[in-house]
This record gives structure tokens, C-alpha cells and sequence, in this order.
């Protein structure tokens, strides 16, 4: 089978396939493949030929125990003529009556990332040539495994950026709005997000955040953060409260997790925003016929750092016409010029006009044709358009 | 895109670690790993990163700064983040966390 002709499957139909050789070239009647689960702690079994019990059972098999596990954590092979209940822990192993077993550990880059097993009904002691040709199969297999886990990743990243980030905002209780949402070059999709919604009591919530990290765990643990400040902003229209609830449960929940935020509560009058920092960099404000400016807010400590941060907040007055500005690092970070190069030309291009145009000449001003390394997102509020 | 972590051992055992080039989300592990060699070590009663050298520093970057202040407190050692002047200081400052990148630890156990 060629490559071209596997590379239409799922991850799971891919390894049964493998798994139907496998079983012919070895003469062995089960064909298993677990690979690692995220937390790296356990083995999952993934696909099974002969043993597809396994799979459907949803076994589990720690790092160090029984079998598969012996071969994750030494990395090494391991053969057993005599399988009994002393050297495997998966009862199924037992229940089928599996005799003799050869397992080999699935290697990408020197990270064990599975167990390759095959098994025999009859006694059998496996040579060094079934072992260097099981552990040949299984590189293929492993490389071919990882590639397309990592494109599902790239994918579900980009669909979940997508269902979480709308293009377009438009007009929100008489607010002009728009966002822009871009992937950085090195590191694809990240863990930037904007968010803007209206609460019950008429106030609007507009929110720009930065989760550390990129791929699929960022996103993921973004929009968890996302919904949960959501979810506290019905609660509270104090800024520097709805933050505290949030940081209090990243640090519960997500205790690897950290993130930047500029949480911003406009008055229903849209005569004032109170914003509270968490380590994030300040908004710009330009009103009709002054200079923009970068906001002077008091920065807290971003989310998930430490646990009781103070959090402060601050009144911003919005004249009519007047615009705010969020946005991420990548949008003015440059290994090639310093940060304050970066905010001078921010400030120096925003110029008043309805929240997409403003958008558009942000976006041609600071990124141009150049790719950023970083993400980028920025989120464009225009008062006053009633 | 590159990083560089040396060591240098200075009063009374502090490990001093000199970043060099850019901090980024490719190169974060370096220094993190630098970090918890660092404080995972008994015979280094606690650790300065010193980030004058440094041209490059995003959010991946703090993260681990700030992660690594914590594990410090953890393990009682002190725990110091230099940037005397530049781009590392200017971001810390924005971001408002560089005053809260000192931890005395019991020194002298």
C-alpha cells in the first residue's frame, strides 16, 4: 500500500490497515497499537486487529505496568513466551488466550509516543529478526501517526479559532466594531482572542487576551478562559472582579495556564469604560481632534501567575467619536525593533474612521506583507454612533 | 532565532544565568529549562536571570519568568530577574509584572 493511498484515512483507519500487513508479514494473530495519552501517564489502546476488544473497551494501561507499559517506559522491546497473569495486567490479554507477545515502543524524535504489540494463540518465542522487523514497522507507523495527528491538531486549532473569533461584529447597541483575528507564521494558530458582548443591565463587555502557548491546548484552554470570563462578566460589572473570579479559577483548574487580558465595561450611556489590566499591553484612545495615546492604566498581574492579585481598575471617559483600540503583542512586537518603535507607529496610525477602516489601516500600517512569528488580534470599538 | 542560557556560579553559590538573543514561544522551553535546573540543583541556594542581552521577549517569555518566581517560592530559594535596562526591562514594565520578579529565599539552609 502506498503512502498516497493511505494518506485520505483517519489516524484509526490508517493503523488498522497497518496493523492487516503487520499480522500477514509476522505470522502473529493480534495486532495492537496504544498510543500515549496527553498527560503522557497512560497508554491508550487505539487500534487492534484480532484484539479489537481493546479498542472498543477503551483500555487504558499505565506507564510502567503490565506489558505495553514495561515497553513505554523502558523504550525498549520486550518479548514474553509464557503470557500469565505476572507480566500483563490487561485481562483481556488473559481472556483470549494470548500465548506468547512481542511489543515495541513507537518513537518520533526520541519521545516514545506508543506501544506496537502483536500477539500469538500458539506458544512462540520471537526472534531478534521478528524484533528488528516489528520495530521497523513501527517507526513507519509512528511517523506516519504523528504527521497526522499533528494535521488533525492544525485543524480542529483553526476550526475552533474560527467558531469562537467572528469576522464580523458591526453594529452592537451603538457601537461601530470590528476585529481582526491573524495566525502567527512560526507558530500558526495561538491563544489570542477578542471578545465583545452586551449584558443584560445594557453595559457592553469588550474583551482582548493572550494565552501563552500555541496549537490546539492553547486554543483549547482560550476558550474555557473565554467563556468563563463570559460567564462571570453576568455576574459583576466590576472589571477587576470579574478578573479576580477568573484568575481564582485558572488557578484551580488550569494551574500550567497564563494569560494577558484587557477586560473593558462600557456604561449603558457609552460615556465611560472601566478597564481593568491583567499584564496586558494598554489600550490606545483617540479622540476627534487630539493626538491618539496610549491609555495610562495600572497593570496587575496577568491571569493564572500568582494566586490573590490585587486587581485595580480605571475609568476611561469616551467622548462621541471616539475610538478604542485592543490588541496583542503581535501586532507591535519585532525581534528587529524595539517594543516602543512598535507602539510610536501603533499610536501614529490610528486615525479616526468607522472600526473597519480603522481595522484595515492598522493591519496594512504594523503588518504590511511581512508574516509575524506571533498570532495577532485586534479589536476596534467606535463610540458614538447612536 | 536563538537563545542562549550560560551558567555562572557567583556569592556564595547563587547561579546566575545570562540570556542571551530571543525569547519566544520557540525558544521558552530553553529558559525554562535553564530555570528548573536551576532550582531543582541542592547546592544553589537561589538564582538571578539576567536578561540584559536579551533583544526579544513576548508573552511565552514572562510566562515562564513568572512560573519560574513561583517554583522559586516553592522551594524557599531566591530568586531574582535582572534587566537593568532594554527591551527585556521595557517589556517587563509594561506588562506590569518586573516588580514581581523577586523572591528572597531563606538563603543559608
Amino acid at each position: 500500500m502506498t503512502d498516497a493511498a493511505l494518506s485520505h484515512l483517519d489516524v484509526e483507519d490508517l493503523l488498522v490497515e497497518l496493523l492487516d500487513r503487520v499480522r500477514e508479514i509476522l505470522n502473529v494473530d493480534t495486532a495492537t497499537v496504544l498510543l500515549l495519552d496527553p498527560s503522557g501517564q497512560q497508554l491508550v489502546a487505539t487500534a487492534a486487529r484480532g484484539l479489537e476488544e481493546e479498542v472498543r473497551q477503551g483500555v487504558r494501561i499505565p506507564v510502567g505496568a503490565g506489558f505495553a507499559g514495561r515497553v513505554a517506559a523502558g523504550g525498549q522491546p520486550v518479548r514474553i513466551e509464557h503470557v500469565d497473569p505476572t507480566n500483563v495486567v490487561n485481562p483481556i490479554l488473559l481472556d483470549k488466550g494470548i500465548a506468547s507477545m512481542l511489543g515495541v515502543p513507537m518513537i518520533v524524535a526520541g519521545r516514545v509516543i506508543g506501544v506496537l504489540h502483536v500477539g500469538t494463540l500458539t506458544p512462540r518465542w520471537f526472534s531478534d529478526d521478528d524484533v528488528d522487523l516489528l520495530q521497523r514497522v513501527a517507526d513507519r507507523i509512528s511517523l506516519a501517526t504523528q504527521a497526522r495527528l499533528a494535521s488533525i491538531d492544525r485543524a480542529t486549532t483553526v476550526a475552533l479559532q474560527r467558531s469562537l473569533l467572528p469576522g464580523r461584529l458591526g453594529m452592537i447597541d451603538g457601537i461601530d466594531a470590528a476585529a481582526r483575528y491573524v495566525p502567527g507564521a512560526e507558530v500558526g494558530v495561538g491563544g489570542d482572542w477578542y471578545d465583545l458582548f452586551v449584558l443584560p443591565s445594557g453595559h457592553v463587555g469588550a474583551v482582548i487576551g493572550d494565552v501563552a502557548g500555541n496549537g490546539l491546548q492553547a486554543a483549547v484552554v482560550m476558550s474555557r478562559i473565554r467563556s468563563a470570563l463570559r460567564a462571570y462578566a453576568l455576574e459583576s460589572n466590576d472589571p477587576a472582579e470579574v478578573l479576580t473570579r477568573l484568575d481564582r479559577k485558572i488557578q484551580l483548574f488550569e494551574p500550567d495556564a497564563m494569560a494577558t487580558v484587557v477586560y473593558a465595561v462600557l456604561d449603558p450611556t457609552r460615556d465611560q469604560a472601566v478597564m481593568s489590566v491583567a499584564g496586558h499591553l494598554p489600550p490606545v484612545l483617540a479622540e476627534p481632534g487630539r493626538p491618539a495615546r496610549l491609555l495610562d492604566v495600572p497593570v496587575d498581574l496577568p491571569l493564572g501567575a500568582y494566586p490573590y492579585t490585587r486587581r485595580r481598575t480605571v475609568d476611561v471617559p469616551l467622548t462621541h467619536d471616539s475610538l478604542v483600540l485592543f490588541y496583542t503583542d503581535g501586532l507591535i512586537e519585532r525581534p528587529t525593533r524595539p517594543i516602543d518603535q512598535g507602539l510610536e507607529l501603533l499610536v501614529g496610525a490610528l486615525t479616526p474612521g468607522s472600526a473597519e477602516r480603522v481595522c484595515a489601516t492598522l493591519m496594512a500600517a504594523l503588518i504590511g506583507d511581512e508574516p509575524t512569528k506571533d498570532d495577532v488580534a485586534i479589536l476596534v470599538l467606535h463610540n458614538g454612533h447612536q | 532565532m536563538t537563545l542562549t542560557v550560560s551558567t555562572d556560579r557567583r556569592d556564595g553559590g547563587i547561579l546566575y544565568l545570562i540570556v542571551t538573543g530571543e525569547v519566544d514561544l520557540a525558544t521558552a522551553d530553553v529558559l525554562q529549562q535553564g530555570i528548573a535546573a536551576g532550582l531543582e540543583a541542592d547546592d544553589v541556594p537561589g538564582i538571578v536571570v539576567d536578561l540584559t542581552e536579551v533583544t526579544f521577549l513576548d508573552s511565552s517569555g514572562i510566562r515562564v519568568l513568572l512560573k519560574g518566581r513561583r517554583s522559586a517560592e516553592e522551594r524557599a530559594k531566591s530568586y531574582l530577574v535582572d534587566a537593568p535596562r532594554g527591551v527585556a526591562r521595557r517589556i517587563l514594565d509594561l506588562s506590569g509584572v518586573r516588580e514581581h520578579l523577586a523572591y528572597q529565599g531563606t538563603e543559608g539552609r
